[in-house]
């Protein structure tokens, strides 16, 4: 009887501790990495001492320049009052270590044993890989690749590709946040406010874009010295190569044609005046014509909806006439913006990143299975295809006053 | 095994040989004598001469009978001992202007009948019921010559006034409580309950103590076979001293090793009135204002009879508040531990940094750190009852400052972890039932454990757990978990949800009460 419930306890004491508290760090003790940039190293003195080490270990084709954001939460306390005997000697909130290596998990490693705290990935806000990298072939789906493949990071982190330097976009210093990828993250989200940013991608759409047969848009990050630029786009090619950016102007076109828009202006000039609309939303409607296979047609119908948010010119916004002539006027220019991205894309990059052809997959599936392979690729049936714009606008309010 | 260990521990329980030694003890060495002087001596070596033990020995009015009144002192209302009992004795026999018999039966008979303007008499010849009586607050009136006694019911002891219960506060609702005093505790409900079919089933317990314990139910609601039950286990009660409710309630509880109440204490009338119209049985006992209810189900505990008087949308949201409180207080240190430990990532990522940062420096793991400061919560509670009330509110102002801010300052600990510990307290205190917040005290410790070792996922077996646990425990054979499981729908407008008391129209099924209905004309929405 005793000796049965002295092996009881036993056993679940012994099974209690065997399995448990294996994953146990304390928060303090974790680093807590919030951006990760990949370039391409600026110097190859580290892969030739490397290489004069150990001739015959196995390589990769391309090293990597990671460098790690870890928050150094001591820091985030203002002034920090109160508690004592915490370990940051700077006030700053973030540290930056880079490091290079052929493989990224070997760099992540490797900063084990230059930091007390090991990294933890499962509050990665950014990730900012280099034009540089992402230009080469298949270098961007290896960098990509660990985090994806580790189970412990997100797949709600935002990439960006950096004109530049990624290492000197989490560099900024920026004057309202501590950390600059939080930073970086909250710009990333201000789509509703302007629309010449593409909407957020996080690391699960890209793995989602890799695995497509399309041509892909991801957001171009500039960084200056105190603060980044959100702007514009980087157009993947169906090899998962870089291929090209859009600008500023061309990636609101690119909005609109993706039904992207949330937020942002119109201008357009009515008399020689300037008069803005403040956009609430946009839809975007497509319509093929798969009559010639070889030749397809595409309409693409823009409806934009806003308000008047300034009027240079003195006139009266009530009358009804004046108005038809205020909404024609910005869909003229809604319909050049369009226009604009669709010569970028179709004609110089070649690359669907208005997302065409996914559009001909959901709505003529038949057609799609018969083209799917000549579509940007073989028979190259998207530079081949024809791409019209309509754009209609309809101003739903003119603002507070009339003149 | 477990099971096992339990069974020997109720054999062990029914086969203790108590009761017949104490019966032995009882049996009577003496005999009621004829002789007056003999039957005082005998008292007094019964009594072993007491210090309160009243003898007054005395003629009958003008004869040159004697008589002896027996009592104890204190114990009796000496108003009416002196008014009805001495002055009727010493006096109105002779001015009744009868002539007095000379037949001590017969002068005993006439007292019995003529003299004592007293509501209650007894006769007796057992002296062992006498001393009995006596012990109980009775007067003994022994006539010389005479073969029988005269037992006069007058109790009357100084006895608490009624004060609003301590424990069970509301703000609105009846402000009286019970008593020590197991008469008054009867009124309180005959008040309040003015059925015909109300019954008060008396009995004593206790082999030495011999505490009058009462049985209360309405005879036309409650389940027979339930009230049957609880009088069989009150039947088996086998001890010599019964203080408190507590021994009985833990002498007819289901499951002893259960953290969790099996049967509900209160000092509040109204909800035992409440309770036995539900269908319930109380237990009241003499000596202590904490009247036992029985069956009970979790819900109840969670309940507050504030529920039923403030408007139906009040006392819905005030139950699902004191739901939420029963999670947060036993989970939260738990949650905390296992969201610093093991999944900082499950954090918002700016409350996470921030956690971070307040833990900069604290020298402990995050478990020994809650272990710490839940503990101390628990002394600070413990010592503030001991206090009396003004030392108590040192205590906590004390305590609170000393442990709120200088530890923080100390780096000792984490503001954060302040945070969750008054969290805790604060939702352990919004639990309407004592004996339940004790329950999920000892819990709380439980899933802090299972945090530390497993993380989430022990917090998770630690409710699934608790869980189990619950679904097999039962209040004198009902479910515990009623109506959430076995399922009631029936019932569910009177458990998280408080309905319009329009709506409530029928008893709780789970008790299965005779009459279901509620209300006059039965019909049932």
């Amino acid at each position: 009887m005793n000796k049965r419930i002295v092996s009881l306890c036993l056993f679940v004491t012994l099974l209690t501790l065997v399995a448990g508290c294996w994953d146990q760090v304390q928060i303090e003790e974790r680093g807590f990495v919030v951006g990760v940039t990949i370039d391409v190293p600026r110097s190859s003195e580290t892969e030739k001492k490397a290489n004069q080490e150990a001739p015959d270990k196995p390589k990769g084709k391309q090293r990597f320049l990671m460098t790690h954001q870890i928050v150094i939460p001591g820091g985030l306390i203002s002034g920090s009052q109160g508690i004592s005997g915490g370990q940051n000697t700077t006030d700053e909130a973030f540290l930056n270590l880079s490091s290079e290596g052929d493989s990224l998990f070997e760099v992540s490693r490797e900063l084990s044993t230059r930091i007390s705290r090991n990294p933890f990935y499962q509050h990665l806000k950014i990730l900012v890989v280099s034009e540089e990298i992402a230009r080469q072939a298949s270098t961007f789906t290896d960098a990509v690749d660990i985090l994806l493949r580790d189970p412990d990071s997100r797949r709600s982190s935002k990439v960006f590709i950096s004109k530049g330097d990624a290492r000197k976009v989490i560099e900024v210093r920026p004057k309202t946040e501590k950390i600059p990828s939080l930073y970086i993250n909250s710009v990333g989200e201000n789509i509703n406010k302007n629309s010449r940013m593409l909407p957020e991608v996080t690391i699960g759409d890209v793995h989602q874009y890799l695995l497509n047969q399309y041509s892909f848009a991801l957001p171009r990050i500039v960084a200056e010295k105190e603060e980044v630029k959100v702007a514009g786009s980087a157009i993947f090619s169906t090899k998962n190569k870089l291929i090209g950016f859009l600008g500023e102007e061309e990636t609101e076109g690119l909005n609109f044609l993706t039904g992207h828009v949330k937020g942002g202006l119109l201008k357009a000039k009515y008399k020689d005046n300037l008069i803005v609309l403040n956009i609430h939303g946009a839809k975007k409607s497509v319509e093929a014509d798969i009559r010639d296979k070889k030749r397809i047609k595409f309409t693409i119908k823009i409806q934009c909806e806003g308000t008047i948010f300034e009027s240079y010119a003195k006139i009266d916004l009530l009358n009804a006439a004046i108005m038809q002539q205020l909404q024609a006027a910005f869909a003229k220019e809604n319909e050049r913006l369009c226009r604009d991205t669709i010569r970028k894309v179709h004609q110089d990059l070649k690359a669907d990143a208005i997302g065409l052809g996914s559009h001909l997959k959901q709505n003529h599936y038949s057609l799609w299975k018969q083209i799917r392979d000549d579509w940007e690729q073989g028979q190259k049936l998207f530079e081949k295809s024809e791409i019209h714009v309509e754009a209609n606008v309809y101003i739903r309010n003119i603002g507070g006053i009339n003149k | 095994m477990l099971r096992r260990f339990l069974t020997t521990r109720r054999k062990k329980k029914t086969s203790s040989p108590f009761i017949k030694k104490a019966l032995q003890q009882q049996s009577p060495p003496v005999l009621l004598s004829t002789r007056l002087q003999e039957n005082m001596e005998t008292i007094k070596t019964e009594l072993g001469a007491p210090h309160d033990l009243l003898i007054r020995s005395l003629l009958i009015g003008n004869t040159r009978h004697m008589c002896a009144i027996v009592a104890i002192d204190g114990l009796v209302n000496s108003d009416m001992l002196h008014d009805q009992v001495l002055s009727h004795i010493q006096l109105m026999i002779s001015m009744a202007g009868k002539s007095v018999p000379d037949e001590p039966q017969t002068i005993l008979g006439l007292l019995y009948e003529e003299v004592l303007s007293v509501s209650e008499l007894n006769k007796s010849s057992n002296l062992i019921d006498i001393i009995d009586c006596v012990l109980s607050g009775d007067i003994a009136l022994f006539v010389d010559g005479a073969s029988e006694v005269i037992i006069i019911d007058s109790k009357g002891w100084k006895t608490r006034a009624t004060e609003e219960p301590v424990s069970e506060g509301v703000v609105r609702g009846p402000r009286d409580g019970f008593t020590e005093n197991i008469r008054d505790n009867t009124v309180r409900i005959r008040r309040r309950v003015k059925d015909k079919n109300l019954r008060f089933d008396g009995s004593y317990v206790g082999v030495r103590s011999k505490t009058a314990l009462i049985i209360a139910y309405i005879d036309s609601i409650v389940d027979p076979e339930m009230l049957n039950e609880v009088k069989r286990r009150i039947a088996t009660i086998d001890i010599d001293e019964v203080e408190e409710s507590g021994f009985v309630e833990q002498w007819i509880e289901d499951d002893f090793l259960s953290p969790f109440p099996q049967i509900h204490n209160t000092e509040r009338p109204d909800k035992v009135a409440a309770a036995l119209f539900q269908g319930r049985v109380a237990i009241l006992l003499d000596g202590t204002p904490m009247v036992l209810i029985l069956p009970i189900t979790i819900g109840l505990l969670l309940h507050s009879p504030e529920d039923y008087y403030d408007r139906w949308i009040a006392g819905t949201l005030a139950r699902l508040l004191r739901y939420l409180a029963a999670f947060l207080a036993v989970f939260s240190p738990a949650f905390y531990i296992a969201l610093v430990t093991f999944h900082p990532g499950l954090i918002p990522s700016d409350l996470a940094f921030s956690i971070a940062a307040t833990r900069d420096g604290v020298p402990f793991p995050a478990f020994v750190e809650s272990l710490m400061m839940v503990t101390t919560m628990e002394l600070l509670q413990e010592a503030g009852l001991r206090l009396p009330k003004p030392i108590g509110q040192t205590v906590g102002i004390v305590g609170g400052l000393v442990i709120g801010d200088a530890a923080v300052s100390a780096g000792i600990v984490s503001p954060v972890m302040v945070i969750v510990v008054a969290l805790t307290a604060i939702a352990s205190f919004a639990i309407p039932s004592y004996p339940l917040a004790i329950a999920f005290r000892m819990l709380r410790f439980l899933a802090m454990f299972a945090a530390a070792i497993f993380g989430i996922y022990g917090v998770v077996l630690t409710f699934i757990m608790i869980m189990i646990h619950l679904t097999n425990l039962t209040s004198i054979g009902y479910p515990y978990l009623a109506p959430f499981t076995p399922q009631m729908p029936q019932d569910w407008k009177d458990l998280i949800l408080r309905a319009p008391i329009t709506f409530l129209r029928k008893r709780p099924g789970s008790l299965h009460p005779k009459d279901e209905t509620r209300t006059r004309t039965g019909d049932s929405t």
